[in-house]
């Protein structure tokens, strides 16, 4: 993905909201009714069955309309008919799961015949990954999480301009999705790690952080660079200051913590998942441009210039091209090489006209320069830009989501393929 | 930083980009003698002091002696640069009082003085250049709309250099009510910039969970002051104070002497007859 077309809307990002997303805190749940929880599951499996990938169907829609209480109960009773699927004699815990009721024998027997008949129609693996791509998709097309209630495994937090501004159940069917990925364990790995992979696009494209998402992603596929490179820009966007303000200000309850670290340890962090993935695919530029970024903002320039350098950016989109000339000014100037800088800065500004970072790193570069003409004019320049093209051509403000410009490109090719 | 936000964004932009008229406007630079000025406020008691003279203060310029120039007071037409935040938690009844309070300050300028106004969300845009028709300032402060995220690096950074355009006096008040999430310079660079400019800067925040850190040191390397505030509601009454601080203020100028040109110079300004001095603590040449 870091390598593929740009896409303008993605610059159009600006100001989506931050989604934070928490670590797990189990609580208590109410029992559930045993018939009706079988017959949900059975429910479950005849949606899995039915739904189109990547829509909003009817499908999607009654599955999503499930209370958290009962999803959480769904989702003991996925596992237990993933492995019946698999291994159709193995034996069920009838033992109850912390606050899930154990199965009654009649229940025991209405798994068993399930799952025969749905592995008997639709191949196990095909199944489990067919009801994960149900659950991502109901992640994706219904924002919707419900109030925060006692008993939610998870809570996110949204913020505006690094001000927590609401809490609500972060959604479970993200973790269900995973949790039928992991059943379907290695068969259906390639279309895990692409599904892992655009879901991740996904979720950074609409700034709806998940830690633990690209964690369990890198869990299964450690050897991948995409999701080391995707963690990387995790890392780097916790580093900045709305995820930092947020971190530090919102007020959860008790019980529950937020999955950011520190700027400098996000920042840390960044650099190792970037480099990372430049050991695993060399060639990935685009994660060259990113960890020469989060060098400099870890004060190193000298390190961030070399990165740079080595940087061939010629059949990049043009947006990476004015990233890289802008951090490599940015890195030049705090090296004191001076001419470097501003050809950098220069060549950014002739890649995108109508921005106005380029203008403003000339204007203080001229000014830390004691160049006091050269600072007006640039100053001048940047005062001349139209002011509706500004609005549209200025990749900086998108930075946080270019990484991401793909993400409805990957998920619908992955919807588009056969399920294997 | 909600979806709904993010529409407001993309309408706003289609609509801009739909326009067939592109606006630009132009700034006149002048040049500026090697002088070094400082604009000084002497209070007693919390009362400002009238009627010093040349020979009432004393300047030390790394600790070296200089020679007093010129001792103004309330002579120099000002330049009064507003640099207001525009972004989306600006909107609404924010954005009413915010231009309730510029047109205030507009209006308590002498017909010599010339304004300025700089807006910044994510873009930063000059509203009206140094003028002293204030017509043409309040007619840009009242098509501002508040959208988008926010680069007050950046524009304080505009409004600095708009303030070093000119010879005038420069008093830069910079508003905001947020988080610097989308400026392309950093701190430092304006901050550097502020400390080899005349510009006085002050600054209104409103309280948010993110410090005003940089408005802080913004004000204090120049010799300005920061007010933070809970609502919006004292808007009025506070730039309408901090105009009538600055014109207390004395513009004291020198021509150095005896010391190194280049680097941080560290100011010492004195009254023989004491009373309490502000003023910018240095600046870098």
């Amino acid at each position: 993905m870091p390598r593929s077309t740009s896409n303008s809307r993605a610059r159009r990002l600006v100001g989506a909201a931050a989604l934070l997303w928490l670590a797990y805190s189990v609580a208590a749940l109410a029992a559930d009714d045993p018939n009706a929880r079988v017959l949900r599951l059975e429910r479950w499996l005849k949606a899995t069955v039915r739904h189109e990938p990547g829509t909003r169907d009817d499908s999607s829609r009654e599955v999503a309309a499930w209370s958290y209480a009962d999803l959480r109960v769904l989702r003991f009773d996925e596992i237990v008919i993933a492995k019946l699927l698999h291994h159709p004699g193995a034996s069920i815990r009838v033992a109850s799961q912390r606050d899930i009721p154990a199965y009654t024998a009649w229940q025991v027997g209405r798994l068993r015949d399930l799952a025969e008949a749905y592995a008997t129609e639709n191949g196990h693996n095909r199944l489990l990954v067919r009801g994960a791509l149900l659950h991502g998709d109901i992640a994706m097309t219904n924002p919707a999480t419900g109030a925060l209630e006692s008993g939610n495994d998870g809570i996110r937090v949204q913020s505006i301009d690094g001000e927590a501004v609401g809490l609500d159940a972060s959604p479970i069917h993200w973790q269900m999705a995973r949790l039928l990925f992991d059943a379907a364990r290695p068969e259906s790995d390639a279309v895990a790690r692409r599904w892992y992979i655009a879901t991740a696009a996904w979720m950074q494209s609409r700034e709806q952080h998940d830690t633990t998402h690209l964690r369990h992603a890198r869990e299964m596929f450690p050897n991948d660079a995409v999701l080391q490179f995707l963690s990387g820009c995790q890392q780097e966007t916790y580093a900045g200051p709305e995820i930092q303000a947020t971190a530090k200000t919102a007020v959860l309850p008790a019980g529950y913590h937020l999955d950011i670290e520190s700027e400098s340890a996000a920042l840390r962090d960044a650099e190792t998942f970037l480099r990372r993935a430049l050991m695993l695919d060399p060639a990935m530029t685009e994660a060259r441009i990113r960890l020469g970024h989060v060098l400099l903002a870890r004060g190193r320039p000298q390190d961030a210039a070399e990165t740079l350098r080595a940087a061939d950016t010629a059949n990049e989109p043009t947006e990476l091209q004015y990233f890289h000339a802008m951090f490599l000014g940015q890195a030049e100037e705090s090296l004191g090489r001076v001419e470097q800088a501003r050809e950098s800065y220069t060549r950014a500004s002739t890649l995108f006209p109508r921005a106005q970072s380029p203008y403003l790193a000339l204007g203080a570069l001229a000014t830390r320069r004691g160049e006091r003409a050269t600072a007006l004019k640039e100053t001048q320049r940047l005062f001349d830009l139209p002011a509706a093209a500004v609005e549209i051509d200025e990749p900086w403000w998108s930075y946080r989501v270019m990484q991401a410009r793909n993400a409805d490109a990957l998920l619908a090719a992955l919807f588009s393929a056969p399920i294997q | 930083m909600t979806r709904t936000r993010l529409g407001a964004v993309l309408v706003g932009s289609a609509l801009l980009a739909a326009s067939a008229v592109v606006r630009t406007q132009e700034v006149t630079f002048s040049s500026k003698v090697e002088v070094v000025r400082v604009d000084v406020l002497v209070t007693d008691k919390g009362q400002p002091v009238h009627g010093l003279g040349r020979s009432d203060f004393e300047i030390k310029d790394n600790g070296v002696d200089q020679q007093i120039d010129l001792v103004s007071f309330d002579q120099i037409p000002l330049n009064v640069i507003l640099a207001f935040d525009m972004s989306d938690s600006v909107a609404g009844d924010r954005l009413e009082r915010l231009r309730t309070a510029g047109d205030a300050i507009l209006g308590a300028l002498s017909t010599r003085d010339q304004s300025a106004l700089v807006t910044f969300s994510h873009a930063v845009r000059l509203g009206a250049p140094l003028t002293t028709d204030v017509s043409r300032v309040r007619t840009a402060l009242s098509r501002a709309t508040g959208t988008g995220s926010t680069s007050l690096i950046d524009g304080a950074y505009a409004g600095i250099q708009i303030g070093e355009s000119d010879a005038g006096r420069a008093l830069l008040i910079v508003f905001s009510d947020g988080l610097d999430t989308s400026s392309w310079l950093g701190a430092d660079k304006v901050l550097d910039a502020a400390k080899r400019s005349d510009v006085v800067a002050y600054a209104v925040a409103v309280r948010s969970p993110a410090k005003p850190e940089f408005l802080r040191d913004l004000t204090s390397f120049t010799g300005g002051r920061l007010f933070e505030v809970e609502k919006a509601e004292k808007l009025e009454a506070i730039f309408v104070s901090i105009l009538e601080e600055f014109r207390q203020r004395y513009l004291v100028s020198y021509t150095p002497r005896g010391v190194a040109r280049e680097g941080w110079h560290k100011l010492d300004v004195r009254v023989k007859r004491g009373g309490t001095i502000k003023a910018r603590p240095g600046y870098q040449s």
